[in-house]
């Protein structure tokens, strides 16, 4: 009974990865045609699309700001190419995450969830998840120090009030938990996968 | 270290049995009985050996032989 759940659990789970790797590539593909497009066109001085309300964010709250006020000219490229640079770090992200996953979830679905394959799978995803938040988390530092530099946020405010601003750099270390218990689990696997070619090779 | 040789296709010559009449009789696939029969099995159960035994009118012994001079390569 347990087997036939995790089989039909892996099915679903598979159609559903199917899905989101369609619509994840849909979306870098977009944020990479729509980055690069707006990069090009800031970029060669297209006047409408320098044009706008940008808003900042302070936590939950969004500023939408008046035209041309505290903002430089240099943000929209930057917008633009940080669209552009993360749609190819999604779409490379996903199409190999998706692809591990997969593997690891198409033999379940034949109730056979110790592979050879799923032990390779799982360290693929640890060593994406490491480099991948990393990466992540290295971008939004470079994002951070880039609106700090292109946005005057204390003009914003009455100078009596406000008199200067910092910028807080954190580090998130849960993509290095989650790493770390992938690659541990892919160790667990590579032991179901002996014991699996073992009972395979009893009669 | 030696061998274990699997001495199933003399026995089931000796008393004409066919690996299909066996298979039934034992309660195993075609396919895990031509392994075991070729010596590609690293493990039998007890269950399956009895069956065996039980529908050749054997021995493990008879099915089953060590060789101290034979290598996993062979």
């Amino acid at each position: 009974m347990e087997h036939t759940r995790m089989i039909r659990t892996a099915q679903v789970l598979d159609k559903l990865a199917k899905v989101l790797s369609v619509i994840f590539l849909v979306v870098s593909v977009l944020m990479v045609v729509l980055g690069g497009a707006c990069a090009l066109i800031v970029g060669t001085g297209g006047a409408n699309l320098g044009q706008g309300t940008p808003e900042i964010a302070f936590g939950p709250l969004s500023l939408e700001l008046a035209d041309g006020a505290a903002v430089s000219s240099a943000y929209y490229t930057t917008i633009s190419v940080a669209i552009l640079v993360g749609g190819l770090f999604v779409l490379v992200v996903s199409r190999v995450g998706f692809r591990a996953i997969r593997s690891i979830l198409e033999p379940m679905t034949v109730g056979r969830p110790f592979e050879e394959r799923c032990s390779r799978a799982l360290k693929t995803l640890a060593l994406l998840t490491l480099v991948g938040g990393a990466c992540a988390q290295v971008g939004t530092w470079i994002m951070t120090y880039l609106m700090s530099l292109q946005i005057d946020v204390v003009s914003l405010f009455a100078p009596e009030a406000v008199t200067g601003v910092t910028v807080h750099f954190t580090f998130g270390v849960n993509f290095l938990l989650f790493a770390a218990i992938l690659y541990l689990l892919s160790f667990v696997f590579r032991y179901g996968e002996v014991l699996q070619r073992e009972s395979d090779e009893t009669v | 270290m030696g061998k274990i040789i699997i001495r199933l296709d003399r026995v089931m010559a000796d008393r004409k049995m066919s690996l299909n009449t066996l298979s039934e009789h034992v309660g195993i696939s075609n396919v895990n009985l031509s392994k075991l029969k070729n010596g590609k099995v690293s493990a039998v159960r007890l269950s399956t050996l009895e069956g065996i035994c039980e529908a050749l009118h054997c021995q493990p012994g008879d099915i089953l032989e060590y060789d101290p001079a034979a290598s996993e390569e062979e």
